[in-house]
């Protein structure tokens, strides 16, 4: 038990086992169609999964600190829809729209942050009544039709964000590299940063930390702004990118999102959290719906294997967690 | 260094809602030496002590730390005056490797990223002073109650604390660790540090402390030197010295034994044990001496259902076979009542709800569905046999330790129980609480019902039991009765000379 060789320890890591799935369905899926590892479909692949996977590793962060947030889905269809009406109508230039959404963002996580924190609602009460009010406005703010988004080309923000290029065969959106960006920053606070200590420690016994004297609701306020401001970015980035601003889009990728997140092991009742497992986990899911399409299984399917990764990667997860606690 | 003494608290007073916790509280620490605090549960001492850790702000008096007249706001602020503070509920994270448990909030840093090895090499030396040899990127929850306990005493003298303040902190720990662990106090009090040490246990108060202090119902009684308590004193220190076991051990009815309702265990084994037999009659205290990974609580989990057996045969009084459920266990009046802190113990519910889940779980209750009525008048009943001091109505966590304990007893009361298991059942409470229970389970000895009583405080199970069954390793190595009980006997027969055993089971159980 305790000469753990190495693999020994690559095995005991909780990202084991996510790993291990999407070696599998990477594998079935080039089995049945080896379009699926095309550089076309990569590309394909990789650019929506960035903008699922900036909320999800936000999430990540917040799910670790005991709390998650529904209210993501909503703030990806809205932000696009303020950036846009602002700038269509002339009151600022899209730069300045695009501040200001990221403004309003991070008030509405402040929000949700106050709520749960100081008035002690839960967060799935606090973040659903947020996800209707911020959907709501986004409705009746553009009488539920999309907005104009012709004149962003060009623009240097959509360069910045969604410029595209490519690398060999790959065809490559900047958004990309926000994402890796985001993913190795965040990465490191979780796991090398005073403040990822104190994300843990909130998460798994919030009183012990209270009387170490770790500020658990700024902690859990702050990443619940973080979780509204990366809903945002991702939905301007979305928008841009396909140049539309739809105040239905981002429709149920909370549910998707806190997914990802689980599938990679965080645990949803805070504590223990793990932004490569995240990563991967963005990656099954992200897969998951391109091959299933890929290989002919009609996309409205694409629900029932998500599903059923989820339970099947909980009841591995709860499996080995109850054989760690056999003490093997 | 000045003279003067580091603490003055002068009339502190709390109360939560109606409850006055600490009514007028007075206390001096002296630089330099060991201030011990006892007290009933219930009297405040864990009050007092939060309300120097910066935890609770209390309503009214002043705190003087080192000269100087200090609010004590947050942790924080108590942090940076120098005082360290072990609570009673220790307050780790059983997730988190106990690397990161050390230094929660107090994280080193190198170049903005936290340093795990300075982390490592700062704890080395306070682990080594601690005796605790344990892989520092562990989980903690893969450490035993012990082990845990000793981690949180050395996160508070990683930050070098003026003023250390020890709430209970040898409950979970065993002869050695708590030996060890005096040494490292006495010899931190050679190097200057201060310390305030809050305790139950008055034998071992008494071999540490250099002052005393007595509180009863949040006021200060007594304070003194330890070398000027008078006799007198001693014995007004409490009740507390009042022998733990009052009545004298009886003899056991001659009756024949086949009349009796009785247990028989025959070859049982599952887990660490192996071939297991005895027999238990109704009347009688059956002691299981054991060390950690003995087996010994292991026996009493596969009695009440909560683990499987391989093998063997058990015969109840009321037939063939091990419970398969705690359910099913509640209802053939078997009960189980263990000394884990929060085991079984809902802290939000009420007395009274505590109260009657067993009852009404597993029992047929006289009516069809819970009445609250019916289970406030019952609770009521249970409160005053065994004094528990609250009213039906208020959370059972507003108890102190003894207080829940005597909860979860009188819930197992409830369904009137046959076989009563009892592992560490006084375990981290305090004298007046122990002695209650004591009384309780000789009492229910005495009407009848078959007790089997684990416990690691030997002097628990030479006080109380007409027998011993002695384990080690799994296996039954002897049974001691009468005069052959004393502690010494007790000990050659369990003490295990494989010291890894030890470690993996409480490991073990520190998980399940």
């Amino acid at each position: 038990m305790e000469n753990h060789s190495l693999l020994q320890r690559l095995i005991a890591r909780p990202e084991f086992g996510p790993f291990v799935l999407l070696v599998v369905e990477v594998a079935v899926f080039w089995g049945f169609n080896h379009d699926f590892l095309s550089p076309q479909n990569i590309s394909n692949i990789l650019a929506f999964t960035v903008e699922l996977g900036l909320i999800a590793l936000a999430m990540t962060l917040l799910m670790t600190s005991g709390e998650f947030d529904l209210s993501v889905g909503s703030l990806f269809g809205f932000s696009p829809v303020l950036m846009w009406t602002l700038f269509n109508s002339g009151i600022t230039s899209l730069e300045v729209g695009f501040l200001v959404a990221l403004l309003v963002a991070a008030l509405i996580g402040l929000v949700n942050g106050w709520f749960v924190t100081q008035l002690k609602i839960p967060s799935f009460l606090v973040t659903l009544g947020m996800l209707l009010v911020v959907r709501g406005t986004a409705l009746f703010v553009t009488d539920g039709f999309p907005q104009r988004t012709w004149s962003a080309e060009g623009s240097w923000l959509a360069n910045i964000l969604v410029g595209d290029f490519f690398i060999g065969p790959f065809r490559i959106y900047m958004s990309l590299f926000w994402f890796i960006a985001a993913a190795i920053a965040l990465g490191y606070v979780l796991t090398q940063s005073r403040t990822g200590n104190w994300i843990q420690a909130a998460g798994g016994n919030p009183n012990a930390a209270r009387a170490r004297g770790v500020n658990v609701s700024g902690v859990k306020i702050g990443l619940f702004v973080l979780s509204s401001l990366m809903a945002s970015f991702a939905g301007i980035i979305s928008s841009l990118r396909t140049s539309a601003a739809n105040p239905n889009s981002g429709t149920g990728y909370e549910l998707e999102v806190i997914a990802m997140v689980v599938i990679g092991g965080t645990a949803l009742t805070g504590g223990r959290g793990t932004i490569i497992g995240t990563v991967l986990g963005i990656l099954i899911l992200r897969v998951m719906r391109n091959g299933i399409v890929l290989i002919g299984v009609p996309g409205l399917a694409y629900n029932i294997f998500i599903g059923a990764i989820i339970l099947g990667m909980m009841a591995l997860h709860s499996w080995l967690e109850r054989r760690h606690q056999a003490g093997t | 260094m000045s003279d003067s003494p580091i603490l003055f608290v002068r009339t502190v007073a709390k109360r939560f809602g109606g409850t006055v916790v600490l009514e007028d509280m007075n206390l001096t620490v002296e630089r330099g030496s060991i201030h011990a605090v006892v007290g009933e549960s219930g009297a405040g001492k864990s009050t007092l002590i939060k309300v120097l850790a910066g935890i609770v702000r209390p309503d009214r008096g002043t705190i003087e730390y080192d000269g100087k007249k200090v609010t004590i706001g947050s942790p924080d602020a108590a942090r940076k005056q120098g005082i360290g503070v072990v609570l009673q509920q220790a307050g780790l994270f059983p997730e988190r490797p106990v690397l990161a448990n050390l230094f929660v909030n107090g994280e080193p840093l190198h170049n903005g990223l936290i340093s795990r090895r300075e982390m490592e090499a700062r704890s080395r030396d306070v682990l080594r002073q601690l005796g605790l040899a344990v892989d520092v990127h562990r989980p903690l929850s893969d450490l035993a109650p012990g082990e845990r306990q000793l981690i949180a005493i050395a996160r508070a003298l990683l930050e070098n604390p003026r003023l250390l303040i020890l709430d209970d902190p040898n409950s979970a720990l065993d002869r050695r660790q708590s030996e060890r662990l005096f040494a490292v106090l006495r010899g931190l009090k050679a190097r200057g540090m201060s310390m305030l040490y809050a305790s139950n246990r008055l034998e071992e108060t008494l071999a540490i402390a250099d002052q005393l202090t007595v509180i009863r119902n949040g006021r200060d009684v007594l304070s003194k030197a330890r070398q000027d308590l008078t006799a007198s004193e001693e014995a007004m220190i409490g009740q507390l010295r009042q022998s733990l076991f009052p009545l004298p051990p009886r003899a056991l009815p001659t009756l024949a034994g086949t009349l009796r309702p009785q247990i028989t265990v025959a070859g049982l084994g599952g887990g660490r044990l192996d071939g297991i037999c005895f027999t238990a009659r109704a009347g009688e205290i059956v002691g299981l001496a054991g060390l950690a990974g003995s087996g010994a609580s292991n026996l009493l989990a596969m009695l009440f259902g909560q683990q499987k057996a391989r093998e063997g045969k058990v015969r109840f009084p009321d037939g063939d076979g091990l419970p398969r459920t705690r359910t099913e266990a509640a209802r053939r009046n078997i009960c189980l009542i263990s000394g884990e802190r929060g085991n079984g113990l809902m802290p939000d519910k009420s007395i009274a709800f505590n109260l009657s889940n067993v009852v009404v779980g597993a029992r047929d209750w006289g009516t069809r569905w819970y009445s609250p009525r019916m289970a406030l008048g019952r609770a009521a009943r249970q409160i005053e046999a065994l004094r528990i001091r609250s009213a039906p109505e208020m959370p059972a966590g507003s108890l102190s330790a003894g207080g829940q304990q005597k909860v979860i007893i009188a819930k197992w009361l409830e369904i009137g129980p046959q076989v009563v298991l009892l592992d560490e059942p006084a375990r981290g409470i305090d004298i007046g609480s122990k002695q209650e229970i004591y009384a309780l389970i000789r009492q229910m000895a005495a009407s009848g019902c078959i007790v089997l009583l684990h416990s690691k405080e030997l002097s628990e199970l030479t006080g109380l039991c007409d027998r011993i069954l002695a384990f080690r390793q799994g296996r039954l190595v002897g049974e001691i009765a009468d005069a052959a009980m004393d502690a010494g006997t007790i000990l050659k027969l369990i003490a295990a000379d494989e010291p890894g055993s030890e470690h993996r089971q409480s490991r073990r159980e520190s998980a399940a």
